[in-house]
């Protein structure tokens, strides 16, 4: 679709076109769909931020006068849909529960850079304190009071099988982090 | 940047637990380096653009009429009972095709409204074949309303409201006969045409088989049309367009019977779209040109582009809510 007929779409669009909103839908909504997610790892929830998303276009659809492209005005309206998403979720603490130090055994990657270190570091402790409450009283536990699977069990009532199965459920999250660097 | 761009790319291609799902959307969405982290985020949208995505057409077809009739009771609900205005003080009936003189009857069953409008309307799946008080015939197509004053026939000008599809033959009384259609009007005084204004379409059109009408409109301007011409009329855009066609494949719809000689797949869809009142839409590579013979009498929709599917060797899916039909390769 060369320019000048987009404008005209995006125009048509504006001015309550059901014909072009199919068009868009139709051409679109694989692509939204794939994106939202590869970003929230959800395929039922990726199709009705999907639907969302399209019934938001059509809501706006005059703010769409003046837009150029219709893919970028796309973009936004997912981008802020996705985000919202994450907003709705609950919000989580900013709690320093990782020291760099214990990046490279936690993670397993390779940390040359300094600056490489920031952003898995607080996603490492996003990942922690995200974590259910009693699988992050765990693992701290463990981590950051140096305490064995056997005191941990004794000082919360739990099993040492059930430690044993926070501790691995924790590592394993945080080693998926290393694939991303 | 970079690693940021790493980070997302990454993330999106891999497959991570509902834990790490929640840490990266907080990381990502955070005020912190925004612009760069959008930047990434944008660059593999694009990214993803450009794959050519794998998606099933009758699964995102329904996914579609789902948007639809969501919008559809949004509409509802913001302006309801938009059927109530016409319903007042006038007669709305529902018909199956035939011929009616409804002239007696309505007047005899509403004595007492003089200055009322009479309403004629087609169901939505048939059509009717009226006479209007003055002799002129009206084929109204599926799913229309055509209304007028019910002192349409002593008023100095007959003047008809039409939504939807309608082929009017109109007889010469000397009074001219205008038909109000969207933002327009069709104004004559005896001839053959038809006229089309329906939310399903874009375009509205006016053909003329003919004699001369008419045609004007605060956006449109004004325009006089030739036998064999027909004027488009794009709301959206209120662009208007005068082009020559074949007006038999514009109003062959009024005949229970149509007959189609090797005639090309482009047209034989043309004649079956007014027939049916649907959208057809075509996908992939589907030769418009091949020709097919084809005889309808009277059949329901689902069974003659069940066989046109045979003769055009496509596969053809009905999606009915929408009144949309796609022709796709096999």
């Amino acid at each position: 679709m060369n320019g000048n007929q987009e404008a005209e779409y995006i125009q048509r669009l504006s001015g309550g076109s059901y014909e072009v909103f199919d068009y868009f839908y139709l051409k679109y909504a694989p692509l939204v769909e794939a994106f939202a997610c590869a970003l929230l790892k959800d395929k039922s929830l990726s199709e009705d931020i999907c639907q969302e998303v399209f019934l938001r276009i059509w809501q706006r659809r005059r703010s769409l006068r003046g837009v150029m492209s219709f893919k970028s005005f796309l973009f936004t309206i997912v981008k802020h849909s996705i985000y919202d998403y994450y907003a709705r979720g609950h919000v989580i603490p900013h709690e320093q529960n990782i020291q760099p130090e214990d990046l490279p055994e936690l993670l397993g990657g390779d940390l040359a850079r300094e600056e490489d270190l920031r952003d898995v570091l607080s996603l490492a402790n996003l990942t922690v304190a995200a974590m259910p409450e009693q699988r992050k009283k765990v693992f701290l536990m463990h981590r950051r009071m140096g305490m064995n699977y056997q005191e941990i069990a004794a000082k919360t009532g739990l099993s040492v099988k059930t430690v044993e199965y926070h501790m691995s459920k924790a590592l394993s999250q945080l080693k998926s982090l290393g694939t991303l660097l | 940047m970079g690693k940021k761009k790493d980070i997302i790319s990454r993330y999106m291609s891999g497959s991570f637990t509902d834990e790490v799902r929640d840490a990266f959307g907080s990381w990502l969405s955070s005020p912190e380096d925004q612009q760069a982290k959008e930047d990434a985020l944008y660059s593999e949208w694009e990214a993803l653009a450009a794959r050519d995505i794998s998606d099933s057409t009758l699964d995102r077809r329904r996914k579609l009429s789902l948007i639809h009739r969501h919008i559809e009771q949004e509409r509802k609900r913001s302006r309801p009972r938009t059927w109530a205005y016409i319903a007042a003080g006038l007669v709305s009936l529902a018909l199956i095709a035939g011929l009616f003189s409804l002239s007696h009857s309505i007047r005899q069953s509403q004595p007492d409204a003089a200055a009322s409008s009479v309403c004629l309307v087609s169901s939505s799946t048939s059509k009717g074949e009226f006479t209007l008080p003055d002799g002129t015939s009206v084929w109204l197509n599926i799913g229309s309303t055509l209304s007028y004053d019910s002192d349409f026939e002593n008023a100095a000008i007959r003047e008809v409201k039409l939504d939807g599809e309608a082929y009017f033959d109109v007889t010469k009384d000397g009074r001219p006969f205008t038909v109000k259609a969207g933002d327009f009007a069709v104004k004559v005084l005896g001839t053959r045409f038809a006229v089309r204004h329906t939310p399903l379409y874009d375009q509205d059109l006016v053909t003329l088989v003919s004699g001369s009408v008419n045609v004007s409109g605060e956006s449109l301007g004004g325009f006089t049309l030739s036998p064999g011409e027909q004027l488009s009329y794009d709301r959206m855009l209120g662009k208007t367009s005068v082009r020559n066609v074949d007006t038999g494949d514009f109003v062959s719809w009024i005949r229970p019977h149509l007959s189609l000689e090797d005639c090309p797949l482009s047209k034989v869809i043309e004649n079956l779209e007014h027939r049916y009142r649907v959208k057809v839409s075509t996908v992939g590579d589907i030769d418009l040109s091949s020709r097919i013979t084809l005889k309808i009498n009277n059949e329901p929709k689902e069974k003659i582009f069940t066989i046109l599917s045979f003769l055009a060797d496509c596969e053809l899916r009905i999606i009915d809510e929408e009144n949309v039909i796609l022709i796709c390769t096999k």
